[in-house]
């Protein structure tokens, strides 16, 4: 299998001791963090990068004023419009209330969320939720899907995207070249004997599923 | 317009409050619950489910011809494109959109995500229509008058009935679209 570079997850946080303990989370689930202190410097990363997953912190009180001539909703409404497939996990004290969640939902209608309140170890549990968890007899292990009866593993960025985001509740749109990749992975998939396929949802969309859609999950 | 690509209860209402509390309680891994104030419902793609409050019915015009399920919470405004199913409260609603979700007929019932499971447990795509139809059942889907785009819209999913060779046909009947057994006795057949 050749090797690949794992999975990047989008960090923005403006209290930097948290950004480097965000860090140390991500790189303990074989992730590759792409950190940034501040919006623009978050837009700035997303025009060469395209993380899987975008863990974000509202408050930017504490990021230099240059940084601040955008905001985080312009982070967030770029990811939705052109990173379709990364999925925000909005890490902050501001998302307790209904109207808080209501304001970042108009900047990105598929945002998770996570409150600070409850520390970096609930934050941890709630990226493996999504990048760690199983669908059907698939799982994804640091930042590899591994078929478990067989053991045998997929590492194609297509196959981690997928499983991530039906971890989401997500469909994935995909360009040409991609769905190409998704088939070859419903090749792979019958191949190794698994339960779960590739299901094109039309216009582009593709979703895991399970052959048996009662135990999807 | 074009159909959400997962199964999609849209809330239409001023305030948020109702979507976040459909979302905490909706599976899901069956409906994504989606927001929109009435004003800004047009732009959206269509929902499986349209869950509406308040008196302005301005935008949802848009979902006029389409088969999707209404519901709305207290007393509908007049100008909507068809009369919703009223619910007490979003309480009330939420049960609804349970049931819905969990419609099984003729061994036909909503597959996660989007599509149908079928009686021999395969999988049918692209089936927004049915999917509505059969989550009305057995009340079936408000529609008023039968335009060509409806009709259309039927005669597709009859087609879809007939080619997985379920026993259920689409009729017609009181302003409304029925997904009815084989062996019932319903409105006229509308393919």
């Amino acid at each position: 299998m050749a090797v690949v570079a794992p999975p990047e997850v989008l960090l923005l946080e403006d209290d930097l001791q948290e950004l480097r303990a965000l860090e140390r989370v991500v790189r303990d689930a074989s992730l590759e963090p792409v950190t940034a202190s501040g919006p623009a410097q978050a837009l700035s990363r997303l025009d060469h990068h395209d993380p899987l997953l975008a863990v974000i912190d509202l408050d930017m009180s504490r990021a230099p004023a240059a940084e601040r001539r955008v905001g985080v909703h312009d982070v967030l409404r770029r990811l939705h419009l052109h990173h379709l497939n990364c999925i925000p996990l909005v890490y902050s004290a501001g998302v307790e209330t209904i109207d808080d969640q209501a304001r970042v939902y108009e900047a990105h209608p598929h945002a998770l969320f996570q409150s600070k309140r409850h520390g970096l170890p609930r934050l941890l549990q709630r990226i493996e939720g999504v990048l760690g968890g199983r669908v059907g007899d698939l799982a994804l292990r640091r930042g590899v899907v591994v078929h478990v009866p067989s053991g045998r593993t997929t590492n194609h960025r297509v196959a981690v995207t997928l499983l991530a985001a039906r971890r989401a509740n997500r469909s994935v749109v995909l360009r040409e070249s991609d769905a190409r990749a998704a088939r070859r992975l419903g090749e792979w998939l019958d191949e190794v004997g698994s339960n779960v396929l590739v299901r094109a949802l039309g216009g582009r969309h593709y979703q895991l599923a399970t052959r048996e859609p009662d135990a999807a999950g | 317009m074009r159909q959400a690509a997962l199964r999609t209860l849209l809330v239409v209402s001023e305030r948020p409050h109702p979507w976040a509390f459909l979302r905490d309680r909706l599976d899901p891994d069956l409906v994504t619950v989606s927001w929109a104030r009435p004003a800004e419902a047009r732009h959206t793609s269509a929902p499986w489910m349209l869950a509406g409050a308040g008196a302005d019915p301005a935008g949802l015009s848009a979902f006029r011809d389409r088969l999707l399920c209404w519901r709305w919470v207290g007393d509908a405004p007049g100008g909507l494109p068809v009369p919703p199913l009223p619910c007490r409260d979003w309480h009330e609603l939420a049960a609804a959109a349970e049931r819905a979700l969990a419609v099984r007929l003729a061994g036909l019932r909503l597959a996660p995500g989007c599509g149908l499971v079928l009686p021999d447990g395969s999988y049918v795509s692209r089936a927004a229509g049915l999917e509505a139809l059969l989550a009305a059942h057995p009340q079936g889907l408000p529609v008023g008058a039968p335009t060509a785009r409806l009709r259309a819209a039927a005669d597709r999913i009859a087609g879809l009935l007939r080619r997985h060779r379920l026993p259920l046909r689409v009729a017609w009947g009181g302003g409304r679209l029925v997904l009815a057994e084989d062996a019932e006795d319903g409105g006229g057949r509308a393919a």
